[in-house]
């Protein structure tokens, strides 16, 4: 979210109307514009804590938010980029009030993969677009498709298995290298991509190698950016029973 | 100092200013020599600090593995 520029006017109208307002951002500025919108937002980054599991934290801060709703009063959960994207709180909340019979709703916002497109002149439908997390994708058995573009996010905690750190380094990322070097080879270009949250700031777009990257500067923040590796490669059967079905039709017609 | 929060705000709305306008607008803002410096150099981290935000704020609200 950038400060000034990414809030709709619904989400604004929902800040400065709510009765109670929490806000987690992941830019200090951009926490101070909120609560230069409503002095009395309540952070919710109090709930996190080095060595804390932050499944423990989310949980807590999912609580924070019912019971002022359970109280009645109409509580605004302000969210970096978008509430639903990479978000487990926002949605976790939202369940948990539906579940009680409380009335919720999420407003979407400008995530950091809608800058992602924007400042790298990527569109995720000339290719096809794989988004993952960089544990997630080590932790399980995925298919990368490496004719189309792959994303992943959160790699500065790439391999963290104990949910209570921040950052892990570049052993874990040696690891995640390995992983994605049976799919790109290892001079593949990898863009390091960080939008901007600050108005009078430029958004970090670093093209790196894939080898390059067990020792690159990758925070929380970093997502990287995977072009294609190999064309497309035409579904010819797939294509011939198309044919056949499209001469079906002219001749029933 | 919520006059360098509502500049930015102001350029996140309006950012069409060019660098000379810029300079000028930031020059004439009423934040303190140190604001006005940390605008001008572009510098985020000096403002945090001149506006006494968190020094470092989380942002992973996900969890790869609920499980």
């Amino acid at each position: 979210m950038m400060l000034g520029a990414h809030v709709s006017p619904r989400s604004r109208s929902h800040i400065e109307q709510a009765d109670v307002v929490f806000v987690l951002v992941s830019d200090p500025l951009v926490e101070l514009w909120v609560q230069d919108m409503r002095p009395d937002a309540r952070s919710l980054q109090p709930y996190y804590l080095e060595g804390k599991s932050r499944l423990a934290s989310y949980g807590e801060m999912v609580e924070a938010m019912l019971v002022e709703v359970r109280q009645g009063q109409r509580v605004c959960g302000v969210f970096y980029g978008h509430p639903g994207v990479f978000a487990l709180v926002p949605h976790k909340a939202i369940q948990r009030a539906r579940d009680e019979g409380l009335a919720a709703h999420m407003e979407p916002g400008i995530s950091a993969e809608d800058c992602l497109y924007a400042d790298l002149g990527i569109d995720p439908g000339k290719y096809g677009c794989q988004h993952y997390e960089a544990s997630q994708l080590m932790f399980y058995r995925r298919r990368i498709d490496p004719s189309a573009y792959l994303v992943v996010w959160q790699v500065g905690m790439a391999g963290d298995r104990s949910l209570a750190r921040f950052s892990t380094g570049p052993a874990y990322r040696q690891l995640l290298v390995e992983l994605l070097g049976r799919d790109y080879p290892m001079d593949h270009p990898v863009i390091a991509y960080e939008a901007a949250t600050l108005p009078i700031t430029a958004p970090r777009m670093d093209e790196l190698r894939l080898s390059e990257l067990v020792e690159a500067d990758l925070r929380l923040q970093t997502t990287l950016v995977f072009p294609p590796a190999v064309p497309m490669q035409r579904n010819q059967e797939m294509l011939d029973r198309l044919s056949e079905l499209d001469r079906l039709t002219r001749t029933a017609a | 100092m919520t006059n360098i929060i509502r500049f930015l705000e102001s350029m996140g709305s309006a950012p069409a200013l060019s660098r000379d306008q810029f300079i000028r607008t930031v020059s004439a803002l009423d934040v303190g020599q140190e604001g006005r410096r940390a605008l001008l150099d572009r510098d985020g981290v000096a403002l945090n600090k001149l506006l006494e935000g968190r020094d470092e704020l989380r942002c992973a609200v996900f969890a790869e593995d609920e499980d």
